[in-house]
């Protein structure tokens, strides 16, 4: 990427987040450009849904600082976020579409909020988005009354109603059988390259994360503890990426630190 | 602040759909509560009146009672329980789901969106149910007079009609706006401020609608200090 000469379109610096006193996120600097897809890997309680909270401005972190297009972020600022908001789309892990409106409801909901487009300007719109996706045929059916994948579908065609530049998704292939997550990977694909919008996906799956990303970031504890491309990553000689990106269950990532405490537990009889 | 043409036609049909469906989710309970209150005061009372050879006067009882007191208390409880109680509920699963996180991102505000609709509905129809609900206990308190009690349905509505107030039945309207307003004020709040997963939505809607009773109750005395 040339960095030097294209902004980026997320900055991130320095970013610490806490809950209760207890770090989550420390240290977090990276920037991405145009083009770049990046897939936000790691294993379990890594910080990574709370990293992508932080960028949609949902979470507020105690240090550093997040520009997204050029903009700084300030949750607290709800007219400056809202004139961001409109610049990038969020797809969430369950869809999160309104379930007392039909699809193509949901899809028109935001245009039809943000522009003073006649109303059958808008119907073509959505009809023309939905088309992206697969679910022009499913126009008026309720959220409820579709799979899995066809959720993911329309929550991707709802994320990309207004046109971003910046789409963020989590965990796109969560609860989705192998066929409906290379559907989904491909549709992700196909927006990319269609509308020239740069993603950040947060995602557990490896085989999906070769798939759609031109860029791995990996944390670890709340660190980053890899950032580079895919071919990188399978070079890369820290145990613990090997572990992770191979799946395997011995190695450094303990499975869950609180078995510890069971032992303690039943060693005290408290 | 004047909302522009793009707000009005974002806000107008959702408004219109919280009307509708505030509205055709209670009356059939609104109405055969009433009925069945208006039928009750009949029998409770007439044979006592008709010992002092004062039957007719049942028409003066229930118009009194129900258009005063009865109407708007227990249309605003039917209410809470009804449309307070799907409010908490619908709006604390769009919470869990992400539902009004969505709307944030996408720059609609929530409140806006999912709350002012509901509450502008309830202001609305509460008064025009409580309306509805005395109509309808008036209704079956004459039917259950004159086939049980042989009041003359003729008398029985010219007692109730010298009886009843014209203020009372503005007072009635004015309460069941605002316990309207506080129905809509405390089950949107529980949903909004909920925390955790899908099993805390049946928490929050249960301590909404108690909430929501116990304020239009205390509201009510307060009614009813003031216009002693
Ligand atoms: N709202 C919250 N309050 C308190 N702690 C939280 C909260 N959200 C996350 N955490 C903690 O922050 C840490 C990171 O969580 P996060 O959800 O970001 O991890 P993750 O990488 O997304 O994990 P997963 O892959 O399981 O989704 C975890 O230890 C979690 O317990
Ligand atoms: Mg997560």
């Amino acid at each position: 990427m040339t960095s030097s000469q294209t902004e980026p379109v997320i900055q991130v610096l320095s970013l610490v987040k806490e809950y209760n006193g207890k770090r989550v996120l420390s240290d977090i600097s990276f920037e991405l450009y145009p083009r770049e897809r990046v897939a936000i890997i790691g294993p379990s309680g890594g910080g990574k849904s709370t990293l992508l909270a932080c960028m949609i401005g949902a979470a507020i972190p105690e240090e550093g600082e997040i520009q997204l297009l050029g903009e700084t972020l300030r949750p607290r600022d709800r007219k400056a976020m809202d004139r961001l908001r409109l610049r990038f789309g969020v797809m969430f892990q369950g869809g999160a579409l309104f379930s007392s409106m039909s699809i193509q409801e949901n899809v028109a909901l935001p245009i039809r909020r943000h522009s003073d487009l006649a109303e059958e300007t808008i119907k073509i719109l959505v009809a023309m988005k939905l088309n992206q996706v697969g679910l022009f045929a499913a126009s008026d059916r309720s959220p409820e009354e579709l799979s899995g994948g066809m959720i993911k579908r329309a929550a991707l065609a709802r994320a990309m109603a207004l046109d971003p530049a910046l789409l963020f998704i989590d965990e796109p292939s969560a609860g989705l059988d192998p066929i409906a997550v290379a559907e989904i990977d491909d549709l992700l694909l196909k927006q990319a390259e269609t509308h020239d919008v740069a993603m950040v996906v947060v995602t557990h799956d490896m085989t999906s994360a070769y798939r759609i990303a031109n860029r791995m970031i990996m944390l670890y504890k709340g660190r980053i503890l890899f950032d580079g491309s895919p071919r990188e990553i399978q070079e890369c000689e820290d145990p613990v990426v090997q572990q992770f990106i191979h799946g395997r269950k011995d190695g450094p990532i303990s499975f869950q630190e609180s078995s510890l405490d069971f032992g303690k537990l039943l060693l005290e009889g408290e | 602040m004047v909302a522009s043409k793009k707000e009005w036609r974002f806000r107008y049909p959702l408004l219109v759909e919280q009307i509708l469906r505030t509205g055709m989710m209670s009356t059939p309970i609104v109405l055969l509560f009433a009925g069945l209150v208006g039928i009750i005061l009949v029998l409770q009372t007439a044979f006592q009146l008709a010992q002092f050879g004062r039957v007719e006067m049942v028409g003066a009882l229930v118009g009194v009672s129900v258009t005063r007191e009865m109407g708007p208390l227990m249309t605003a409880i039917i209410v809470s329980g009804r449309v307070g109680a799907a409010f908490t509920a619908e709006l604390g699963t769009m919470k869990v789901n992400d539902e009004i996180l969505a709307a944030e991102t996408m720059a609609i505000d929530p409140i806006q969106f999912l709350v002012v609709p509901r509450y502008l509905a309830l202001i609305l129809v509460l008064p025009c149910l409580t309306t509805l609900s005395d109509i309808s206990a008036l209704v079956f308190a004459l039917l259950t007079g004159s086939s049980l009690f042989d009041v003359p349905r003729l008398t029985f509505m010219g007692v109730a009609q010298d009886w009843i107030q014209t203020s009372d039945i503005l007072v009635g309207a004015l309460k069941s706006a605002v316990f309207g307003a506080l129905i809509a004020h405390i089950c949107c709040f529980e949903a909004f401020h909920l925390k955790g997963g899908a099993s805390s939505v049946g928490a929050a809607t249960m301590r909404a609608v108690v909430l929501s009773m116990v304020a239009v109750l205390a509201a009510d005395a307060v009614f009813a200090y003031f216009t002693l």
